[in-house]
């Protein structure tokens, strides 16, 4: 699984080195051997509470009640390039707060990535146009 | 042990390791120096290098289970897991994992919590790992080891980044070995 990610990501490289951002915390599972397999730094984005250091916040609705991601202030600068990563893809509600994160301090999103999608949420259509690539689908 | 006295005496990157790692004062509550390994996620090298010297010792020995313990085992043990050709477990908090679980209890630096762990993900027999991010009072460690055992795996070893002096003289959790690449640091100014 992880090398049907690695040839896009190359792909996606080829430019600049993106960031890769993962999601508690399944995304952690999947994030950081991708971002050392690429050369790009992992940047954790952690439920309230979790993060030792400044973060700042976003809130968001999730598939069954809402929620808070938060991201290390300092941890992405201004104009990197980013990828974020999930296990899944439901209402995309979690994975449009982890983009809103990255566009607050100045980072662009590359793309979504994610292991499942389940197409009937719909959720591609709330990462506001940004690229999303699945390996399965489950309905 | 720590791995400055294990064959990695002077090795260099154990030195960036330890630089990268954060010192954040009085977190999750006053008096804690917390050790915050997301800098070292953002050090591609040191990043790196942390999880080769794991697979380094690990690659060899047979070990067929890395076990991470939620959540910031996690960011360590997939990579190791991968590169060794093991599988890897997550050790989570209650109600995570979804499937039928066995949880055990454990006393916290600050607190009580409790592990589990999916029944079937590791078989009798097996060899494996547990990996943290840091090792305290053991008493994490302790609770993964004894998940592991009860289903008749055998704990090899626990890995974990940073280990604090309480253990340095007790380096066994459970009659289990224990290996720690660096000591916390006890601020971010220049040592």
């Amino acid at each position: 699984m992880i090398l049907a990610f690695v040839p896009w990501l190359v792909d996606a490289n080829n430019r600049a080195r993106p960031d890769w951002t993962g999601i508690e915390a399944r995304g952690f599972i999947f994030g950081p051997p991708i971002a050392l397999a690429i050369g790009a730094k992992f940047v954790p984005l952690r439920k309230p509470g979790k993060l030792p250091g400044e973060v700042i916040s976003e809130d968001y609705v999730l598939e069954y009640g809402k929620d808070c991601l938060q991201m290390h202030i300092g941890a992405v600068q201004p104009e990197e390039r980013a990828l974020v990563v999930d296990d899944l893809i439901a209402t995309g509600g979690t994975l449009c707060a982890a983009m809103n994160l990255l566009e607050r301090v100045g980072a662009e999103v590359v793309e979504c990535a994610c292991v499942i999608e389940l197409p009937d949420l719909k959720g591609r259509e709330r990462l506001k146009g940004k690229p999303l690539y699945v390996l399965v689908e489950s309905h | 042990m720590f791995a400055a006295e294990n064959g990695l005496k002077g090795d260099p990157r154990l030195q960036a390791i330890s630089r990268a790692i954060r010192v954040v004062p009085d977190f999750p509550k006053p008096g804690i120096m917390f050790q915050d390994i997301t800098t070292l996620l953002l050090d591609h090298k040191a990043f790196k290098d942390t999880v080769d010297i794991f697979v380094d010792r690990y690659r060899d020995m047979d070990v067929s289970v890395v076990a991470g313990v939620e959540a910031r085992g996690f960011m360590f043990g997939p990579a190791i897991a991968l590169a060794i050709g093991a599988k890897f477990v997550p050790l989570r908090k209650p109600r995570k994992l979804p499937g039928e679980v066995i949880a055990e209890s454990y006393v916290l630096e600050y607190g009580t919590d409790c592990l589990e762990m999916h029944v079937g993900a590791v078989e009798p027999g097996e060899r494996a790992i547990v990996i943290d991010d840091l090792v305290a009072t053991g008493g994490t460690l302790s609770a993964a080891i004894k998940l592991l055992e009860r289903v008749g795996a055998e704990v090899v070893e626990c890995a974990c980044v940073i280990g604090l002096p309480e253990v340095k003289d007790c380096c066994r959790i459970k009659g289990k070995p224990l290996y720690i690449l660096v000591e916390p640091r006890l601020s971010d100014e220049c040592c």
